[in-house]
């Protein structure tokens, strides 16, 4: 176990001695709580990897933990409200998935790879049982209890029926198995969790930041890789697109001769989508540069307007292109009948969340008279 | 001996997790890059034919570059990704979205309607319409926020309408469209067609079996912008695509299947 201290720097206990890589100090909480506890297998990195702060700085678990309870509580809807009671009719005999109607998932040379633990199985008995045994980790992920066998078990079930039956399923549903592989392999159950309970774990709890950073990575792969596809469709250049879009009664929430959203506003949107997609990684990235920057140049110019100007922007504007992220979604959601994808695409930006505060704010008044910072 | 034995567990385990780190990085990166430069690379040359003298191999894809990256796609990436559940096909309405949709309507009969005459037994019933799971009762209005999955379901395996310049139904082109939809979604009908009938046999446990299970495509065509004042869709009409033989003995995949050609007015065995 690793300890923060006040100062900042990291005590490793004893049994860690000799790692190859020590991670930096994480700063003090923004709470105001500067002592914490590291959990979790801190990765080792080749030099100059080990000295980015950005992949090796320890971060509160809370981050992961609130993506947790957001990814289960929501799955937990899915399995209850569309899997579980039409387990009969989605997998196994004489259902729209039988078995032999998806050998090609199995007999492919290119997806040699996949896997069911319900493979071939006709009899509905079992994929009812799947689906409880699937409700009952979920539950358990949820809560944080057992979380790692827990996790497993959710992501092994996932992928069991999504092999089975993949006309069911859409882009929603894949992102939803990404975040539980993630989850699966990391400590996710730190805090927030009644292991975390049963361990008693008080303090501000760390983990080592990559799962946070591998999610970030692929939300912004999944919107450029969009982007860079839609740029090269004529109704993305033409701006026409959302206004097809819209009109698709198989896919729209409701009917576009019911309710039309006007051609110019569909036009600005589609073309703001399009520039936002494929520049989403200079804007994050360019942002965080500039901010970097004049604060490393500009030290001791803070009233100066020129330097503030920049630096404000380049610190705001990661949250402001997020932000529209976050409304491009819950435009989607709005508009569009596509399941559970905009909620489990939303679970991307719920780590970006100062979700710590809540915790230091609930602990504060209890913490601080025995808070060795006040002692 | 113990603690020596530990802290080696524990140093190969971070170094095991810093190279999961890198590999995952990798492994997103280039599986974007491999599916996003194919039709990048496509478009760049059509737009501009100099790449093809300047670079002829990279712009056929033929490069040892590509060849490389195409193996590790196939042999590495995409192996695992769809063991881990990673599977990066990203592109929600690109490049381009459809002018035509189609929700499919099931037709039960119990005549001989398209069967030589005395060929299969029939009753004297009236055929029964049951729309797609999806079809809202009105087009023009409608709130949609449930049975996403069927939807799902019906729109993967349903040919949407052929339509011409003139933004009409294009029937010549229609008999293609059935052959290449049952080519590659024939056993999803048929799955369909039989789970429907089967879902009208458990609330009518009196209907005999039928002597057909039709699909047909209902379609529309969405006007182009800005569009008509009022708004409104352009309704192509309903179409027989295929239809299901539940009496037939053999009902693996397509056995039990018959694909309409619109050009003879008729059924055809599923080839």
């Amino acid at each position: 176990m690793t300890r923060v201290t006040p100062s900042g720097a990291t005590h490793v206990a004893p049994e860690q001695a000799g790692k190859p890589h020590r991670p930096a100090a994480p700063a003090p909480g923004a709470g105001g709580v500067p002592d914490g506890e590291l959990v979790g297998v801190q990765p080792w990195y080749p030099w100059p990897v080990s000295r980015w702060k950005w992949l090796t700085r320890p971060v509160r678990a809370e981050r992961l933990a609130a993506l947790r309870i957001a990814l289960a509580a929501l799955l937990l809807f899915d399995v209850l409200s569309s899997y579980l009671p039409n387990a009969a009719n989605f997998y196994g005999e004489h259902s729209l998935g039988e078995p032999p109607l998806y050998k090609n998932l199995w007999n492919d040379e290119k997806a040699r790879w996949n896997w069911s633990l319900l493979y071939g199985v006709q009899d509905h008995t079992y994929h009812y049982a799947g689906m409880i045994v699937w409700v009952v980790a979920i539950s358990g992920l949820l809560v944080g209890f057992f979380t790692r066998p827990c996790s497993v078990a959710v992501w092994a079930l996932s992928i069991t029926f999504a092999n089975l039956n993949d006309n069911v399923d859409n882009a929603g549903d894949i992102v939803r198995g990404i975040f539980l592989f993630y989850l699966m392999i990391s400590p996710c159950g730190a805090t927030w969790s009644v292991d975390a309970w049963l361990k008693k774990r008080s303090g501000p709890v760390y983990i080592s930041p990559w799962p946070l950073r591998l999610i970030l990575l692929q939300m912004v792969i999944i919107y450029w890789a969009n982007g860079l596809h839609k740029v090269i469709g004529e109704d993305w250049q033409t701006g026409n697109s959302l206004y097809y879009v819209m009109g698709d009664a198989t896919l729209s929430r409701w009917s576009k001769a019911q309710f039309s959203i006007p051609y110019p506003i569909t036009r600005l949107l589609s073309w703001s989508v399009l520039v936002w997609e494929v520049t989403l990684p200079a804007l994050l990235i360019g942002g965080v540069i500039v901010a970097k920057v004049m604060r490393h140049f500009g030290a001791g110019m803070e009233r100066e307007r020129w330097w503030r100007w920049p630096y404000y922007a380049g610190l705001t504007l990661p949250a402001i292109v997020l932000a529209f992220g976050v409304m491009f979604h819950l435009g989607i959601w709005v508009t569009m009948e596509l399941g559970l994808f905009a909620p489990y695409m939303l679970c991307f930006y719920v780590p970006l969340l100062p979700w710590e505060r809540l915790a230091d704010r609930a602990r504060r008044p209890a913490a601080h008279p025995a808070s060795p910072a006040t002692t | 001996v113990v603690d020596f034995v530990n802290k080696a567990i524990a140093v190969t385990g971070r170094v095991l997790l810093g190279l999961f780190v890198f590999w995952q990085v990798f492994f997103l990166v280039t599986s974007s890059f491999v599916r996003v430069e194919e039709p990048l690379r496509k478009e760049a040359v059509n737009k501009w034919e100099c790449l093809k003298r300047w670079f002829p191999a990279y712009s056929k894809g033929e490069d040892d570059f590509h060849k490389q990256l195409t193996d590790v796609q196939e042999k590495v990436l995409k192996r695992y990704a769809t063991g881990t559940g990673q599977v990066q096909h990203w592109g929600l309405f690109a490049p381009d979205i459809g002018r035509v949709f189609a929700f499919p309507v099931v037709e039960v009969r119990w005549d001989d309607d398209h069967f030589v005459p005395g060929s299969v037994t029939t009753s004297p019933r009236d055929p029964v319409i049951l729309p797609g799971y999806n079809e809202p009762e009105d087009i023009n209005a409608f709130f949609r926020y449930r049975n996403f999955r069927f939807r799902k379901y019906e729109t993967n395996f349903m040919p949407n309408p052929t339509h011409g310049a003139d933004d009409k139904f294009d029937p010549k082109r229609w008999g293609g469209r059935i052959s290449s939809s049952v080519q590659d979604d024939g056993k999803n009908m048929a799955a369909y067609l039989r789970w429907r009938w089967e879902m009208y046999k458990e609330l009518n446990p009196d209907a005999p079996v039928p002597t057909q299970v039709i699909l047909h495509m209902r379609g529309y065509f969405i006007p182009p912008p800005p569009g008509p004042d009022p708004w409104q869709f352009v309704y192509y009409g309903q179409y027989r695509v295929v239809r299901w033989l539940p009496w037939h003995i053999r009902q693996s995949g397509t056995d039990a299947l018959e694909q309409y050609d619109p050009d003879n007015d008729r059924y055809e065995s599923v080839p």
